[in-house]
């Protein structure tokens, strides 16, 4: 997996008046930990953040502070604000290596499928998959390949292989599936009803009994 | 049209609507959504013109979410009626909807489509709204 070159600056400015003015003039306030430093918070740019976060692929990143520090490390959570959608914060993972550290890893579909080509639907249910493994051994996605994948059939996280990382899914997780389509159009529940049952006070009902 | 099929009261006080959207702000099941980008009551009738509207415009094809629910009574006093008498009867049932709540997704067909369809959806609603995606989709 290759590595991203990040430049950041240590923060120093931690109220929610200087974090706003951060993000007004096109930064993003972040903080950096690991296991065996104390968390430092950070700043970067937002245009050198977003191509890391919107993306179906997972890097490390060598993270450069100004004060010539250099940190590998990976983006553990990201906070997103609610009506723009742009990125409000980020969190990042040192690597220590030889430790293991979960991780969650894009899953990419290839191929079309033949239940498809029959007129299925293909659904996704597991964008991201969450594993565990070693720093050197973390894949940039992981690729599920759908040709088999007939009527009704599904992928489960039992029929994945990554090499060198555990999964920590339960196996009969439903990755991707090729479901029938949709027969007639669906009925909207509570069609025909008019009021809603008004469920009895605990004292009315034993009144009642 | 949705209602809930058991309920603890049967009218309900209005509340308010601060602030934005705390959950149900982002996309969990499908690759493409609708975010309110007001605050509104969005009633029964209104979400199922909605997806009437994404299911004729995506062909019945791909599949769709319905994020909210109409969970809250309103009731109204019937038309040349003093003031006084009490609570009016429950006349119709909305979801209460706040900035950055994504309303519906939809999955299994093109951006394009699912653009179009969804900004149709839109127009269905007395609110500004905007199409949006998963972060990581990548068509």
């Amino acid at each position: 997996m290759e590595k991203v070159v990040l430049q950041a600056s240590v923060r120093t400015e931690f109220s929610k008046s200087g974090r706003g003015q951060l993000r007004r003039n096109g930064k993003v306030p972040g903080i950096l930990y690991a296991k065996t430093v104390e968390p430092i918070p950070v700043t970067v740019l937002e245009n050198s953040i977003n191509p890391l976060v919107f993306t179906a692929e997972s890097h490390v990143i060598n993270l450069q502070l100004d004060n010539g520090t250099q940190v590998d490390c990976v983006i553990k959570d990201i906070q997103f604000d609610p009506v723009t959608d742009r990125v409000i914060h980020f969190d990042l993972q040192g690597l220590v290596s030889g430790e293991k550290l979960e991780i969650e890893i894009p899953v990419v579909i290839t191929g079309s499928s033949i239940g498809v080509r029959d007129g299925g639907l293909l659904q996704q249910f597991l964008h991201k998959i969450k594993i565990e493994c070693l720093p050197s051994d973390i894949p940039e996605h992981v690729e599920v390949d759908v040709t088999a994948l007939g009527m009704g059939h599904a992928v489960h996280v039992s029929d994945l292989k990554i090499a060198g990382a555990e999964i920590l899914h339960t196996p009969e997780t439903v990755v991707v599936s090729v479901s029938h389509p949709r027969s007639a159009e669906e009925a909207a529940d509570g069609e025909g009803r008019t009021e809603p049952e008004v469920i009895a006070k605990g004292k009315e009902k034993q009144t009642e009994e | 049209m949705l209602m809930p099929k058991r309920v603890k009261f049967r009218k309900a006080q209005r509340g308010r609507m601060k602030g934005n959207a705390k959950r149900g702000s982002t996309i969990a099941f499908g690759d493409f959504g609708l975010k309110a980008l007001e605050p509104a009551w969005i009633t029964s009738r209104q979400i199922e013109a909605c997806r009437v509207a994404l299911s004729r415009k995506m062909k019945r094809d791909g599949k769709i979410w319905i994020r909210i629910f109409p969970d809250k009574p309103v009731s109204k006093k019937p038309l040349e009626t003093r003031m006084g008498k009490g609570k009016g009867a429950p006349e119709f049932w909305v979801a209460v909807v706040k900035p950055g709540r994504v309303m519906f997704e939809v999955s299994g067909v093109s951006a394009e489509l699912a653009a179009e369809a969804l900004s149709m959806c839109g127009h269905k609603l007395p609110i500004k709204t905007k199409v949006c995606k998963r972060p990581d989709y990548e068509g």
